[in-house]
C-alpha cells in the first residue's frame, strides 16, 4: 500500500509528493498529461498575502501566514536559482515586453535590472515561435523612455534547415539547443561580440533574451555538467545583465521547472504514472478505499493511506463543467458553485473562477453543512474553492502552500 | 481495426491546440521536416476529412513512440489519428521492399537463427552492410541486434519445470515476442524460471509476431492477420482466465491496446488479461503471493523506461519491485526516448535522426557508467537496449535477470 497517491502532476501535486517523499513516504503521482507547469511561465505569484489572508473563505485563511512563508522558503531551498524576497515583488517581463511583478522567479528573469540601462538590446532568435520583437521593443521603449531600445537578430546554424523548411522553432527547442555544448559555445561567441561592440558606446547595456532556460537545478542532469543553469553561467561571464523574458505556452522555463520537480521526486523514490486517467474511487463509510485508474486494457485499483486531489480544477479536467453544472470527477466531492457564473467584463471578476472544493484546516473536503466529506482525502491547489488566480495573482502561492501542507500531513 | 466515429469526434474535439505534444515530441525536436504531432495529427486530420491531404511525408516521420499521448492534457489519441492516416495513404499502394523486410521480424528471425553465428558474422561484414544500404536502404551503421539460438525452438509449447507436476494449479501464458525468440533467449528463459519459481506453469503457444513491426512498416492487413492468429491461439487460455504475460513493452502494448479493437471474441478479454511481467509480479507481491526470499544482490543499475511501457499506463513496476531487493540501487535515467523505435532507426534516412533523439539518453548512460553511479543499464525493451548499447557502449539487460539473480536462479 502506498503512503499517498496524488492525483495531478502540477505544482501542488509535485510539491506534495516531494515534501512527503523527503520524509521517507512512498508516494505515487498520477497525471493525465504533462505537468500544467509546462503551460506556466516559470515565475510564481503569491499575491497580496496579507490582504488575501483576510478575505473571507480564501484558501489563505486556512493556511497560516507562517506556513505560506515556509512554503516560499522551501521552494527557494529546492531551487537556489530562484530569486524573491518574502513580501516583496520581483519585476519580470511579459511575453509582450511589459513589466509585471512576480513573487518568485528564476534569477535570470529579474527585469528591474533593465531600469538603469541606457541601452537595451532585444535579441531576436530567427524563427522563434510566438515571439514578436517589434512589439516587445515598442513596449520596452515606452516603459524605459530614457533608454535606447533596439533589436538584434541571432540565427544559429543549427536551425537553418528549419527556416528553409518554413518550420517555426519552439522556445523549448531553442532553450535545449543553447544548453548543448555547441549552443553554449555559439552563445558565448555571440555575447563576446556584443560585449566588444558595445564597449564603443558610453551607454550602459542590458540584454533581453527569450527562451533560455532549458533546465533548473536538477539532481539527475545537473550533475552531468558541473556548471549551473545556462542563464546563471552566461551571467557569470558577461558584464551586462541578461534578462530572460517569460513566454507563451508551452514554455521552456515552465517545462524546465516541471522536469526538475519530477526528477527531485523520483530521486527521493517517488513514482510517476503519466498518461492515465483516474476514473473513480471506491468509498466506504467516509473513507476512500482505493481509486480506479484506467491503464491500457484494464482498470487498475490502487490503495493508499492518503489520497491527495491535486487535479487542477476546470482547466485540467479535475472539475467537469457542462450545461447541468459542475462536478468533481474522482471522488464526486461537493463543490462550491456560485449562483451566477459569469460577468460581462471579460478580464474582470468572473465568479466561475471560484468553483472548487471547500476544505477544513487539514485540507479535508467539506460538505455544505461543514462536516468532513471524506477523511483520508486532501484537496490542494486549483481544486480549492474561493480564489481567482487571474485577479488575485496568487496561483503559485496557493498551490505551493497547500501542497507543502498536504505533504507534511502525509 | 475499427475506429468509431465517436473516437474520431473525441480526438478532434478534445485537441485544444496547446502545442504541448509538439514541445515534447522527440522527432519534431530534431527533424525540420516533421511539423510535430499536433499538425500531423489533429490539425491535418480536419483537412483529410475534407479529402485534402497535406504533405504526406509527415506521416512517415512519426516513430509511434506515443510521447504525444502521454503529454496531451486532454487524452487525445494522436497516434491513432496518424496511424489511420498512414493506413489510408498506403491503401493498395506498394510498400518499399525494405519496409516489407523490416515488417517481417519473425521471418528474418527464423532465417537468422538457423545458424546464428554465421548470420551475425555476415551481418557484420562491411560488404553486407554496403549491399543492405544500396539495395534495401538500410543505414550502414544500423545497430542490428545479434541472433542467438531460438528461444522456442520446437513445435510444441515450452515444457517447463512445473509441467505435469502434481498440484500445480497456477498457469500463465507467456507471449515472448520476436526479440526474445530470436535475439534474446536468455531473457525468455529467465522469465520462465522466475514464473516457475513462483509456482506457475508457463505455457508458450507457437505465437506469431505480435504485428507491431508490420504495422510500423505499413502492412496494416498483415498486422491484423497476425493479431487474429495469435488471438485464436490465446482463446482457450483466455476463456480459462489465464493471464498473458509479456516481457516486451511493444508486444504488451499491442495486446493491451490494439488487439481489443479486433472483431473476434478473444479480443474482449485480451486487454484485461495481459500483463507486463513486472506488472504481474507486482500484483502478486501486493497480494502476498510473490516469493520474497530475495538474496542480497550488490548491483547499481541505471533504468530506462521504454516509451511503450510508459504508454501502457502502469508506471514503472520493475523499479518498484527491484528496489525491494536488498543491495540493488536503481537510478532512473529519465532522459527521453532512445530513438530507435523498433526499426525506425535502422532506415538510411532516419538513422541520424534516431541517434540525435537518443543523444540525451546516451550521454546520461555514459555519464552514469563513467562516474561509477551504475555498472549497467536495464530496460524492458530489446530495441531500446540495442540502441543504448550502440549509442553509449554501456552494457544493458532486461530487469528480469536481476530478479532471477535475487532468487538464485542464475
Amino acid at each position: 500500500m502506498w503512503d499517498a497517491v496524488i492525483i495531478g502532476g502540477g505544482l501542488s501535486g509535485l510539491v506534495t509528493g516531494i515534501s512527503a517523499a523527503e520524509r521517507g513516504k512512498r508516494v505515487l503521482i498520477i497525471t493525465k498529461g504533462a505537468s500544467s507547469l509546462n503551460y506556466a511561465t516559470g515565475a510564481l505569484d503569491f499575491g497580496d498575502v496579507q490582504r488575501l489572508a483576510n478575505t473571507p473563505k480564501h484558501p489563505y485563511t486556512l493556511l497560516s501566514n507562517a506556513l505560506i512563508q515556509k512554503s516560499f522558503t522551501y521552494f527557494k531551498r529546492l531551487f537556489p536559482e530562484y530569486t524573491g524576497k518574502w513580501g516583496q515583488a520581483t519585476d519580470v517581463l511579459t511575453p509582450f515586453g511589459e513589466f509585471r511583478s512576480a513573487s518568485l522567479a528564476p534569477r535570470g528573469f529579474e527585469a528591474s535590472r533593465l531600469k538603469s540601462a541606457g541601452r537595451v538590446l532585444v535579441i531576436a532568435p530567427a524563427g522563434l515561435k510566438d515571439f514578436f520583437p517589434s512589439l516587445i521593443i515598442a513596449n520596452l521603449q515606452r516603459s524605459l523612455p530614457m533608454a535606447v531600445v533596439t533589436g538584434l537578430p541571432v540565427k544559429p546554424e543549427r536551425f537553418a534547415p528549419w527556416l528553409t523548411a518554413g518550420k517555426s522553432i519552439q522556445g523549448v527547442d531553442y532553450a535545449n539547443f543553447w544548453d548543448t555544448a555547441m549552443g553554449r559555445q555559439s552563445l558565448g561567441q555571440f555575447f563576446g561580440r556584443i560585449e566588444k561592440e558595445m564597449k564603443k558606446e558610453a551607454l550602459s547595456l542590458a540584454v533581453v533574451f527569450p527562451s533560455l532556460s532549458a533546465r533548473f537545478c536538477d539532481t539527475s542532469t545537473a550533475a552531468m555538467q558541473s556548471s549551473g543553469s545556462l542563464p546563471d553561467c552566461i551571467q557569470a561571464e558577461v558584464s551586462f545583465p541578461v534578462v530572460e523574458m517569460t513566454a507563451f505556452p508551452p514554455t521552456a522555463a515552465g517545462r524546465a521547472l516541471a522536469t526538475a520537480l519530477v526528477h527531485k521526486f523520483k530521486d527521493l523514490g517517488g513514482e510517476l504514472l503519466q498518461g492515465v486517467e483516474v476514473t473513480g474511487a471506491d468509498m466506504q463509510s467516509g473513507e476512500c478505499r482505493r481509486i480506479l485508474v484506467q491503464s491500457k486494457g484494464k482498470t487498475i485499483r490502487i490503495s493508499a493511506r492518503h489520497y491527495v486531489l491535486a487535479s487542477g480544477g476546470t482547466f485540467s479536467g479535475g472539475i467537469e463543467v457542462d450545461n447541468r453544472g459542475a462536478a468533481e470527477k474522482v471522488f464526486g466531492l461537493p463543490l462550491y458553485v456560485p449562483d451566477d457564473w459569469t460577468r460581462t467584463e471579460f478580464l474582470g471578476e468572473q465568479p466561475y473562477a471560484k468553483v472548487g472544493v471547500e476544505v477544513d484546516k487539514n485540507l479535508r473536503p467539506l460538505r455544505p453543512n461543514g462536516q468532513v466529506a471524506v477523511n483520508n482525502v486532501m484537496v490542494t491547489g486549483r481544486m480549492l474553492a474561493h480564489w481567482d488566480p487571474w485577479l488575485e495573482k496568487c496561483g503559485g502561492g496557493v498551490s505551493l502552500a497547500s501542497g507543502y501542507l498536504a505533504g507534511g500531513l502525509i | 481495426m475499427k475506429n468509431t466515429r465517436e473516437e474520431r469526434a473525441f480526438n478532434l474535439d478534445n485537441c485544444i491546440k496547446c502545442g504541448g505534444c509538439t514541445a515534447e515530441c522527440p522527432v519534431a525536436a530534431v527533424n525540420p521536416l516533421f511539423p510535430g504531432p499536433k499538425l500531423a495529427g489533429p490539425d491535418a486530420e480536419r483537412f483529410r476529412l475534407e479529402g485534402e491531404s497535406l504533405d504526406s511525408t509527415w506521416l512517415d516521420y512519426c516513430s509511434n513512440c506515443k510521447t504525444c499521448e502521454l503529454t496531451c492534457p486532454f487524452g487525445v489519441r494522436i497516434t491513432d489519428i496518424i496511424r489511420r492516416a498512414k493506413e489510408t495513404k498506403r491503401g493498395n499502394g506498394k510498400a518499399p521492399l525494405r519496409d516489407k523486410v523490416l515488417g517481417r521480424v519473425d521471418y528474418i528471425g527464423r532465417l537468422g537463427t538457423i545458424w546464428p553465428g554465421l548470420t551475425n558474422s555476415v551481418l557484420r561484414l562491411s560488404l553486407t552492410r554496403l549491399a543492405l544500404r544500396k539495395v534495401l536502404k538500410f543505414s550502414s551503421e544500423a545497430p542490428f541486434p545479434a541472433y542467438q539460438r531460438r528461444f522456442v525452438a520446437g513445435k510444441e509449447r515450452y515444457t517447463g519445470l512445473n509441467r505435469g507436476k502434481s498440484g500445480v494449479k497456477k498457469r500463465v501464458v507467456f507471449f515472448p515476442g520476436c526479440f526474445i525468440n530470436y535475439n534474446d533467449r536468455t531473457t525468455g528463459e529467465a522469465v520462465v524460471r522466475v514464473l516457475e519459481h513462483n509456482g506457475f506453469e508457463v505455457i508458450i503457444p507457437k505465437f506469431r509476431c505480435c504485428g507491431v513491426p508490420r504495422e510500423a512498416n505499413g502492412d496494416f492487413a498483415g498486422a491484423s492477420g497476425n493479431a487474429r492468429y495469435n488471438l485464436a491461439l490465446m482463446q482457450p487460455y483466455l476463456a480459462q482466465g489465464y493471464p498473458i504475460i509479456t516481457a516486451c513493452p511493444s508486444c504488451g502494448l499491442a495486446l493491451k491496446a490494439e488487439y481489443p479493437r479486433l472483431d473476434v471474441p478473444a479480443a474482449k478479454q485480451v486487454g484485461a488479461q495481459t500483463y507486463d511481467l513486472f506488472e504481474f509480479l507486482w500484483k502478486l507481491y501486493r497480494q502476498g503471493e510473490l516469493h520474497t526470499g530475495f538474496a542480497h544482490v550488490d548491483l547499481a543499475v541505471g533504468y530506462h523506461a521504454p516509451c511503450h511501457l510508459k504508454a501502457q499506463g502502469i508506471g514503472t513496476p520493475s523499479v518498484r519491485l527491484l528496489s525491494r531487493v536488498l543491495g540493488v540501487k536503481i537510478s532512473e535515467l529519465d532522459a527521453g526516448c532512445c530513438g530507435l523505435s523498433g526499426s525506425f532507426g535502422f532506415k538510411l534516412e532516419k538513422y541520424n535522426l534516431a541517434m540525435q533523439i537518443g543523444s540525451g539518453l546516451f550521454a546520461r548512460a555514459k555519464y552514469g557508467f563513467e562516474t561509477g553511479e551504475f555498472t549497467l543499464v536495464c530496460s524492458e525493451c530489446g530495441a531500446c537496449r540495442t540502441q543504448i548499447e550502440h549509442g553509449s557502449g554501456v552494457t544493458t539487460l532486461h530487469p528480469v535477470h536481476i530478479l532471477a539473480k535475487a532468487y538464485g536462479l542464475t
